[in-house]
This record gives C-alpha cells, sequence and structure tokens, in this order.
C-alpha cells in the first residue's frame, strides 16, 4: 500500500478553473441583462475587469505548476479560485447598483432614475404605438435612454480601472500569494521562522 | 425578465456541479483511511487542525450555496417569506417604479383620460389631467403615502400584467387599463360650477337606466400631487382628523375621505320630500288636506312647532301642491298619518337604516363592480349607510321633522342621486351605481311601483315647471324639460379654528365649555332630465348655500345644459365606440 496520498490532477484543476471562468461570465450576463429591467446599467467595463482577474489567477496556476513544479495538492488553490469567482458575482451584483452604492440623497436620487429607465423599458416594449405618439408625440422622439448623471465611483474608462483599488487589491493579493511561496519553499527561511 | 432568470438557472446548476466536482476531486485525493487513522496518531495538531478546517470549509461551502438556492428558488412558498417581501422596501421601490394602467374616461380616448403617464423633462411620470376636478374620483398614488380613491379601489387590475410579452421582458410589467363610466369633459364641468361658488359642495350626475356615474365631484379639492409634497399633506390629513367638514379630502358627494373611511352626512332638506311622497304614492294617501298655518304645525302632545322656510303660509293644501311649493307642515303631517312602520319599512326598501344604533354602518354592497377587489372598492367608495330614526325612541315631533327632510335625517348626495334616479326608473326600481361602463344593471330591489314611480316624475315635473325650481330653469323652457326636488337643509355647525379646534362660545358656571354654533342652510337640487324620457339623474348640495332654488338648482340647470350639448339627451352621448 502506497504512503503517498493521492493529489487531483492539474489538469483537473486547470479545467475546473475554466468552467468558473465559464459561469462567472454567464453570470455577468445575467446581472447586466436583469439590471436593465430594473433600471439600471451596470458597467460592462468592470464586468471584463471582473473576468480579467481569471487571467492572473490562471497564469499563477501555471507558474505554481510549470515554473515552480509545485507538485502539492492544487485543490485548495482551485477552490479558493472559485470562492473568488463567486464573490465577483456577489460583489457585482451589489456594487453595479447605483441605489445601493449611493448614500443620503444620492440614493433617492438614484432610485428615482431607476424607475424612469424601468418605465422608458416598459413603454418601449409594453405600449402600443398609439400611446406612444400620445406620449413622446411621434414613435421617432421615444428617446433610447434617459439621461444619466455621472456619478463618483462608476466605472466608466479605461482609467477607472487601472486605478481602481478593486482591480489591485486581487492582483496584490496573488502577489503576496507568489511571495509568500516563494519565500516558505526556501528552507533557509522556513529554518529560520 | 424570463432570459436572466434562465442564466441564473444555469450558474446556480453550475456553480452547484463545479462544487460538486471539487468535491468528488476532494474525495479522490483523500488520504486512505488505514493511511489517515495512523497518520492520525503521529499528526501534530496542527496538521489535525488543517484536516478540520478543510472539512469546515466544505460545509460552508454547501451552507452558501444552499442559502442563495432556497432565497432564489424555495423562499416563495413560504407565506410569512412572501408577506416580508411584500412589506420589503426595494420591493415596493420596483413596484412603484411599474407602469400601471391608465384609467380612461368612458370615451376610451387617450386624451380624456382621467389617469395617464406623460413624458416631460426627460421624467416619465403619473399624470392627473383632471387635477383638482376629479381627484375624489381618481385618489393619488404615492410609495410612502400609499393611495386613495381609484388608484386605491382598482389598484390590483391596474398593476396585473397587460401582456405576457411584456411580463416575460419587466420584473414589473405594464398594468392593465381601465375604462371608468366618468365622462372627463362633464366631470371637469360640474367641478367648475359646485367650485364657483366658493363653499363646500357635492354632486353626483348618472346615466340612466344604468346608473353609470358620469361626474361626481367634491368642492373644497385639491391636487393629487400635493400627495409629493409631506409637510402639505401631513397637514390635510390632519384636518380631515380633526375637522372633516372642512378638510378637501372629503368626497362630499359620498360622504367619504379619499384616502378611505366614511367621513360625514347631509341632512336632505326638502329634497326628502320625493321619499315620503313615494311612500303616500304607495301607500294610497295621496287625497289628504292639511292646514299650513303662519304659527306652524305643532304635533300632539308637543309644544314646539313645524313652520315653513321664511315662516310661509301655504293654507289648506292638497298632496301635488304642497310637494310643488315644497309645504313643510304638509309633509309633516303626512308623514304622522303615514306612520313610523310604514315609513321604516320603505326606508330599508331605500336603502336607509331606520335604527340608526343597531344597523348603521357602510354601504358596503352598494356598487355594482367588476375590475376592482371588493373589500378596498367598498373601503374607498362605499358611502355611509343613510340613517333614519323611526325606532320607538323617535317621538311624533322627530318623525314629522323627519317626513321632510330634517331632524334624523341622514344621507348623502349618491343616495339622493339614486332616489331621483329611482323616480325617473320605468319601473321604480333602485339600481346600483357604478363606476364603469356597460356592467350588467344590478337591481337593489323594488323601491315603488311603476304606477307610483311615474306619478313621482310627473310631481317633481311639476316644482321645475311651476314651483320652486321654476325659476332657475326657467330659461330652459323650451330647450330642456327638466323634473326635480329643491331642498333647504338647516342644521347647526360647530365653528372651528384653523386649527381644527371648536371655538368656545362662553364658559358656564361650573367651568364648562360651550361652543359656538352657526346656523348654515345646505341648498339641494335632486332631478332627471329629460323630464319626459329621463337620461341623466343628479344630485347637487351647496353647504351653506341657502335656498335650493338659489344655489344648487341653478348649477343642476347648467349641469342639464352640458349635458344636452355632450349629446346624452339625443342618443348621441359620448359613449364606448
Amino acid at each position: 500500500m502506497s504512503t503517498t496520498p493521492k493529489r487531483s490532477s492539474p489538469s483537473l484543476n486547470l479545467l475546473v478553473l475554466a468552467l468558473v471562468l465559464a459561469i462567472d461570465l454567464i453570470a455577468f450576463v445575467a446581472i447586466v441583462w436583469a439590471a436593465q429591467t430594473k433600471g439600471y446599467y451596470p458597467s460592462k467595463l468592470a464586468a471584463l475587469r471582473s473576468l480579467a482577474l481569471f487571467v492572473p489567477i490562471i497564469a499563477v496556476f501555471l507558474w505554481l505548476m510549470r515554473r515552480q513544479k509545485f507538485r502539492g495538492e492544487m485543490l485548495i488553490f482551485t477552490a479558493a479560485a472559485f470562492l473568488f469567482g463567486f464573490g465577483l458575482v456577489m460583489q457585482y451584483r451589489l456594487f453595479s447598483d447605483p441605489e445601493y452604492s449611493s448614500r443620503g440623497a444620492q440614493r433617492g436620487k438614484a432610485r428615482e432614475e431607476k424607475a424612469q429607465t424601468v418605465r422608458l423599458l416598459n413603454i418601449k416594449t409594453g405600449y402600443d404605438e398609439d400611446k406612444k405618439r400620445f406620449m413622446f408625440g411621434a414613435l421617432e422622439a421615444i428617446p433610447e435612454e434617459l439621461p444619466r448623471p455621472a456619478r463618483p465611483g462608476a466605472v466608466r474608462t479605461f482609467a477607472d480601472i487601472l486605478f481602481s483599488s478593486t482591480t489591485f487589491i486581487p492582483l496584490g493579493a496573488l502577489v503576496a500569494m507568489m511571495g509568500a511561496f516563494v519565500l516558505f519553499k526556501n528552507e533557509r527561511i522556513v529554518l529560520w521562522l | 425578465m424570463l432570459i436572466p432568470k434562465i442564466l441564473t438557472i444555469v450558474f446556480v446548476l453550475a456553480g452547484l456541479a463545479l462544487a460538486l466536482l471539487l468535491a468528488r476531486a476532494a474525495m479522490a485525493s483523500r488520504t486512505p483511511r488505514a493511511l489517515l487513522r495512523s497518520a492520525l496518531q503521529r499528526l501534530d495538531a496542527t496538521n489535525r487542525w488543517i484536516l478540520i478546517a478543510r472539512l469546515t470549509f466544505f460545509i460552508l461551502l454547501g451552507a452558501v450555496i444552499g442559502f442563495h438556492s432556497y432565497w432564489a428558488f424555495f423562499a416563495d412558498r413560504d407565506q410569512k417569506f412572501n408577506r416580508a417581501k411584500h412589506l420589503d422596501a426595494r420591493n415596493r421601490r420596483l413596484a412603484e417604479s411599474a407602469l400601471k394602467g391608465w384609467v380612461l374616461d368612458r370615451s376610451r380616448k387617450l386624451e380624456n383620460a382621467l389617469i395617464r403617464y406623460r413624458y416631460d423633462g426627460g421624467l416619465i411620470s403619473r399624470d392627473y389631467p383632471l387635477g383638482p376636478a376629479a381627484v375624489h374620483l381618481t385618489g393619488y398614488s404615492d410609495f410612502v403615502f400609499g393611495s386613495g380613491g381609484i388608484e386605491s379601489a382598482f389598484r390590483d387590475w391596474l398593476t396585473s400584467p397587460d401582456s405576457t410579452y411584456n411580463e416575460l421582458l419587466s420584473p414589473v410589467p405594464v398594468g392593465k387599463d381601465i375604462a371608468v363610466s366618468i365622462d372627463s369633459v362633464l366631470q371637469r364641468e360640474v367641478f367648475g360650477l359646485i367650485q364657483a361658488t366658493g363653499k363646500p359642495a357635492g354632486a353626483v350626475v348618472l346615466l340612466l337606466p344604468s346608473n353609470e356615474v358620469l361626474a361626481m365631484a367634491s368642492a373644497p379639492s385639491f391636487d393629487p400631487l400635493t400627495i409629493n409634497n409631506e409637510v402639505t399633506w401631513g397637514s390635510m390629513t390632519d384636518q380631515a382628523e380633526n375637522a372633516p367638514e372642512r378638510s378637501p379630502l372629503v368626497n362630499r358627494a359620498l360622504g367619504t375621505l379619499v384616502t378611505g373611511g366614511p367621513s360625514f352626512y347631509f341632512r336632505p332638506g326638502s329634497t326628502f320630500k320625493v321619499f315620503t311622497a313615494a311612500v303616500a304614492i304607495e301607500s294610497g294617501m295621496t287625497n289628504e288636506h292639511f292646514t299650513c298655518r303662519g304659527e306652524g304645525f305643532t304635533p300632539p302632545g308637543f309644544a314646539r312647532a313645524v313652520r315653513d322656510f321664511g315662516g310661509e303660509v301655504h293654507g289648506s293644501i292638497g298632496f301635488k301642491d304642497a310637494f310643488r311649493v315644497s309645504c313643510n307642515q304638509y309633509f309633516a303631517q303626512l308623514g304622522l298619518k303615514l306612520g313610523r312602520e310604514r315609513m321604516a319599512a320603505y326606508a330599508r326598501r331605500f336603502g336607509i337604516s331606520s335604527n340608526p344604533e343597531s344597523e348603521a354602518g357602510r354601504a358596503n354592497d352598494l356598487w355594482q363592480t367588476k375590475n376592482a377587489e371588493p373589500k378596498s372598492f367598498a373601503f374607498i367608495f362605499a358611502p355611509p349607510r343613510g340613517r333614519m330614526d323611526l325606532t320607538s325612541k323617535a317621538n311624533s315631533f322627530d318623525l314629522a321633522l323627519q317626513s321632510f327632510g330634517q331632524g334624523y335625517d341622514d344621507v348623502t348626495v349618491m343616495q339622493m342621486a339614486l332616489l331621483a334616479a329611482a323616480a325617473a326608473s320605468p319601473d321604480g326600481t333602485l339600481i346600483a351605481p357604478s363606476l364603469q361602463p356597460d356592467l350588467p344593471k344590478k337591481i337593489i330591489g323594488p323601491f315603488v311601483s311603476a304606477h307610483s314611480a311615474a306619478e313621482l316624475r310627473s310631481l317633481m315635473k311639476l316644482v321645475v315647471e311651476s314651483g320652486t325650481a321654476a325659476g332657475a330653469f326657467s330659461h330652459l323652457r323650451g330647450r330642456i324639460s327638466i323634473a326635480g326636488k329643491t331642498g333647504s337643509a338647516d342644521r347647526d355647525v360647530m365653528i372651528t379654528n384653523a386649527d381644527g379646534d371648536p371655538v368656545v362660545d362662553f364658559m358656564d358656571a361650573q367651568g364648562r365649555p360651550h361652543y359656538k354654533y352657526a346656523n348654515w342652510t345646505d341648498s339641494w337640487f335632486i332631478g332627471f332630465a329629460p323630464a319626459d324620457d329621463p337620461k341623466i339623474a343628479f344630485a347637487v348640495c351647496v353647504e351653506n348655500g341657502g335656498q335650493g332654488a338659489k344655489t344648487a338648482a341653478p348649477i343642476a340647470a347648467k349641469i342639464c345644459e352640458k349635458a344636452a350639448a355632450l349629446g346624452y339627451f339625443n342618443g348621441a352621448q359620448r359613449s364606448n365606440p
């Protein structure tokens, strides 16, 4: 009987990471779609940023396997990535809603904007042409979107993403993990500890 | 809305599959049991804790997925959750952002809508084009303060999805429209007429024979959008509670509050002689002659006398003339002759309680409705049940007073309009009013026979031709024939200050306050038109408006002119297409 515990294969873990990425993609699409029916427009750039975070995750995974020749159990890393993916979705669902992320009087304004957007959507999809004409004068006069003022903290450009702590924190965490791995792989440091 | 739901299901299923995959992988790579046992013996505490942490991690993972799955898919089955969901401010806010159905008038034209949406300055908002002219009908709607009027009575209908397609695409689908029986042009006219008096007033116009409400107006009024001003709305609701007689929230046509619930009654004055006359005709007592004296009529056993308005004296007078000139003394004596039991029996037929202490309440089953939730509708629109005191406690003086609309007679403007409509009805039946067009007639019950109704009609025609209302309608002679009855109802009204508190007149020797009262004469007119082929019935009451012929009857005349202009008398009325 072998005394070496069996470990999950790296390819299985990689497959799981790919699946996590795939279902996150589905989740982000669902959130963006559902949000529009609830009257707000989540930043698609922020969604892309969240999904793009899987690139360094997979890169670290490959770095561990190939460069560092890690032969331990990768399941912990995969599970952590799974939870991270789950958390990303939840965070995106909550913080992309301007009403959730506003405070004080801004929250009331955000709520009203959401209501207005829902109403416009309903007019477009639920009103007959007579009603639309009656309300807007002509079908062509129906606005595509209602004007939305810029909100502080909203992600609208690449620059917003590049300088966002939401981007840096997970990247920093990955770098910290890599650093910790390198450090603790070194026997001298472990012995020193 | 369907696509995000499908995607959510895919997400959860895929998440579950992934968790299972992870669990399977963990199981596959677990330490062999024998090895684990021997290893555990050798393991130090740290490694044991890692094992426990790993197990805990999987339990927590299962809990998180289970928690989210429960709220997404199973919580709806829990009644407590559903109640909480309804109260959840986020859900209510979402519901408020929905487009409720439009409320169209009987023409069903968008431009005549009573409640609709408008787009103005980048904002889409619920709009009440008639504003104060119809607020007691339309009500209002607000996230914080709730709703009233039609907004409340038809809320379920107005918020139920109009189309499956829209329901699939929106979490708060567009609600269903509803057409009500109101004629927006006539409604505006009626409100304008009563508002111009500068006094509290109410008016109801019914379309015969179905008793569909064409107009129902009340003054003073308020703009439905006042609800958006917290301070103003707060003071208005306070006033409605403390001094309803001055509150614009009171629907004087129904005697209810626009927010729901009963408010107060009116005394009908001589318009109630239509009721007493109906009982007399049914009882075959129309040949009586009584004497109307300057000193008044004193019921047997009493020292107080019943007198006529302004001390008028009619001498020996018969039934027809007494009705035409509205002789109080005649009807007081007629009422005594008819007797308490007979009056009580017809009061019950007419939907009036003869014993206010035991039977008072609201006429919850009065209306004919279709698309409203009955309880919600009754809460808003059921008027307080009319009442008289015909119990054994009421003495002959009380009965005499009640026979001509004074004393303990308590009615609403709507009730008096229904009385006029019953008189106008060819078979003398009492028909339920309706706020929706084209509903089947709901017969409340027979009031008088067809023959009696015909006699009542000729009596009421006489009032307009040569009686108390002749002057008010003289300009319409040859154009529109109208039948009706005037009324001047006396009542003492407690004087209140601006805060609604009663004004103290004097303090007696024991230090008790005696409040100040003013004597008001409410001006009434009820009737129908055209007199020979009735198409509409109406009732108008102007508080402290003086004699019926002076204030209410001219308003009724203008209502008839407008109804004629709108084609209601020649079959070309603005009806549904």
